[in-house]
């Protein structure tokens, strides 16, 4: 992985929660920046070093003796702030934590991520069922005829791969759900055309997992760098172009252009396939949305890959879009700021 | 008494292939869909003793395919066996009145799913 590895600290960090933690005697033993700029902002100068200075700040009562969690809601300059109190056990005695929520939009939308994400979970879990269950069968019953073997081990390896995609994509929208993605995504100068090549790759073997093949043809006009993630810009090449390749009737052409302009590089996966519904164009990057004609194939999605590059594409200051018409094909649009020429990335 | 015919609704592929592998191993005859839709009609054709079915599925989700099988006048008397994956929130609250014989919680092992389909002895054979 190209990706930095984050500490709890940096984590900590970058939370949308301001968080304060005050030791058995009151006394503040962490806080976070969110916390800091909060207060900061609240009352200009202020310094906080004991649990009694929350208390004077927001004009809450004492805790309660026998209470564990309690919730107050305060108004400071124009400001609405939450403030839970949350009597946690620490190194064999009581702490303190004190979270600080702004009631703003923010919070509310990586609440709903966190939602979903959790349910993704889930997901996961149940794409576990075929792997165990075509391994079990494959070691139990020793009788099954070379097809039924062949197509077990062939469904086990797919579900395997997709397993991993989903992990991948697991891990990022936890990071997303806390606000931390653009804190652990490596911005450098990179070379489209090498994602382009590597995504190709990685996608190769899925072209026996669905029994379909591909014909795949590329203009690259552009030797301009982007600026970018590396490995997450190939994950998301390599999504766009599976989705081409499971959405497409055998062979799957697919076709991908590269050019720049002064609004970026761009760069378009085009295929020929069954096209995306009118009706399902407006929720394609809705989380967990799967078209309606998608369980036609027999490779599901999880529905949440496109949500994922989006977020991303935002996050690297570029844009992802789409156009489709059913029978005839559809065309996804990557468009990355330019990088500097001269300086790409060589790993 | 393990039923003779069952009918299996699951958009996942591999889930169809490795239970249909598994029953026919037991004697079982078995037919698939992968759509609620297709299911109901599959159902009215072979009229099964024992249906598998998945919750989570596009179009027509596992819940709808039940009520649908509720209201049906020669389908209602039918078992069904749900998968799920999620078993916050199929609580039995969800379940009630919805005639489901048996949850199976994915990801759940193939012997689980033979325990699951044992019938009364007065649907099952043998």
């Amino acid at each position: 992985m190209n990706s930095k590895v984050l500490t709890f600290d940096q984590i900590f960090d970058v939370l949308i929660d301001g968080i304060l933690i005050f030791d058995q005697n009151g006394n503040l033993v962490k806080f976070n920046q969110t916390a800091e700029n909060l207060l900061q902002r609240l009352i200009p100068d202020c310094v906080v070093l004991t649990f009694q200075d929350i208390l004077d700040i927001f004009e809450l009562p004492e805790f309660p003796q026998s209470g564990t969690m309690d919730k107050h809601s305060r108004t400071l300059h124009e400001v609405t702030v939450s403030i839970i109190r949350k009597k946690v056990p620490l190194d064999g005695n009581s702490a303190m934590i004190v979270y600080l929520q702004e009631n703003t939009g923010q919070k509310k939308q990586f609440t709903k991520i966190q939602k979903q994400t959790y349910d993704l979970l889930w997901k996961i879990r149940s794409r576990l069922t075929p792997v165990q269950n075509a391994l079990s069968l494959l070691d139990e019953y020793g009788d099954l005829d070379a097809s039924e073997r062949k197509e077990l081990l062939k469904g086990a390896n797919v579900e395997l791969a997709y397993l991993e995609r989903y992990l991948y994509v697991y891990r990022d929208l936890t990071l997303l759900s806390v606000n931390a993605l653009s804190a652990v995504m490596k911005l450098e100068n990179v070379n489209i055309a090498e994602c382009i090549d590597c995504a190709l790759k990685n996608t190769e073997h899925y072209q026996s997992y669905l029994s379909k093949s591909r014909t795949v043809s590329q203009n690259i006009a552009s030797a301009r760098p982007i600026r970018s993630d590396k490995q997450r810009t190939i994950w998301m090449l390599e999504s766009i172009i599976l989705n081409a390749m499971i959405y497409s009737p055998d062979p799957a052409i697919i076709k991908i252009n590269v050019w720049d302009n002064e609004l970026g590089v761009h760069c378009t996966v085009e295929d020929q396939g069954f096209g995306i519904a009118a009706r399902d164009q407006p929720s394609v990057f809705t989380y967990m949305h799967r078209g309606t004609n998608t369980h036609k194939t027999d490779y599901n999605g999880l529905g949440c890959e496109l949500f994922l590059s989006r977020n991303l594409m935002i996050i690297l200051n570029g844009e992802l879009s789409f156009q489709s018409n059913e029978k005839i094909g559809t065309v996804f649009k990557l468009t990355f700021p330019a990088g500097e020429t001269n300086s790409l990335s060589t790993d | 008494m393990l039923p003779r015919k069952i009918l299996i609704i699951d958009d996942e592929k591999m889930i169809r292939l490795t239970t249909s592998i598994l029953l026919k191993k037991h004697g079982i005859e078995v037919h698939t869909a992968s759509s609620g839709e297709e299911g109901i009609g599959m159902a009215e054709k072979v009229l099964p003793e024992l249906i598998l079915l998945d919750i989570i599925m596009p179009e027509m989700n596992g819940w709808e395919v039940l009520g649908r099988l509720q209201r049906h006048p020669v389908l209602q008397s039918i078992p069904v066996i749900v998968f799920t994956a999620d078993d916050f929130r199929l609580t039995e609250k969800n379940g009630q009145g919805k005639g489901i014989y048996k949850i199976l919680i994915k990801p759940f092992q193939l012997d689980k799913l033979l325990d699951a389909c044992e019938l009364p002895e007065e649907k099952g054979v043998e």
